[in-house]
């Protein structure tokens, strides 16, 4: 499973948390248990009455596995083209009590 | 393990895995481990109006763990083969833990 993810190592991949959080960052390494290394990594924060907020956490970030639930390719030129700030959204709801 | 089987032979097919906060991802199914953790490719998110976070991916790893449903195209599934597979499986699990219970207390 390791392989399937390492081939994602240096793009840029928007991780989903178990708590529903989603970051942002250039995934730098991973193991057998799905911990990640997450380079110049930024929190996207979703509101709906704000639009979404960039927090980024700076330099290196290491993810644990069992708190990730999904690792997700992102289309650099779609994304780059969407004005993310201006999307309203509900934070996607939390995936473990 | 039966369950791991069954899946790749779907794999190339088109699913939609839903999670455990009800976010459903469609795309096609690349790979799949023995933790039944899914690789998608060309992905969609199934209510981009509530998700729009989600409708610029490209592919996804999804852990086994935060998977409720996978919904995959019935035209492709034997659902009586693989009933009567499901059955084997228990019925040979159900066999061993009993020969195990027998052989545990003479050694």
């Amino acid at each position: 499973m390791a392989a399937e993810l390492g081939k994602l190592i240096d793009h840029r991949v928007m991780v989903l948390t178990n708590e529903g959080r989603t970051i942002v960052g250039d995934l730098a390494g991973l193991d057998q248990s799905i911990n990640l290394i997450l380079r110049d990594s930024v929190e996207r924060v979703w509101s709906s009455d704000k639009g979404m907020e960039l927090v980024p956490s700076g330099g290196l970030s290491m993810l644990r596995g069992d708190s990730v639930a999904a690792v997700c390719e992102l289309n650099a030129d779609a994304d780059a083209a969407m004005d993310w700030e201006a999307v309203k959204a509900d934070a996607i709801p939390r995936l473990k009590p | 393990m039966l369950f791991y089987t069954f899946f790749k032979t779907l794999m190339g097919k088109e699913v939609v895995v839903e999670l455990k906060n009800g976010v459903a991802i469609r795309g096609t199914l690349h790979s799949v481990d023995h933790f039944l953790n899914f690789k998608l490719t060309e992905t969609s998110v199934e209510d981009p109006v509530r998700f729009p976070q989600l409708t610029t991916l490209k592919s996804a790893f999804i852990r086994g763990s935060v998977v409720r449903y996978v919904h995959v195209p019935s035209a492709e599934v034997d659902t009586s083969l693989l009933q009567d597979a499901a059955r084997k499986e228990a019925f040979e699990a159900a066999a061993a833990a009993a020969k195990a219970a027998e052989e545990a207390p003479a050694a």
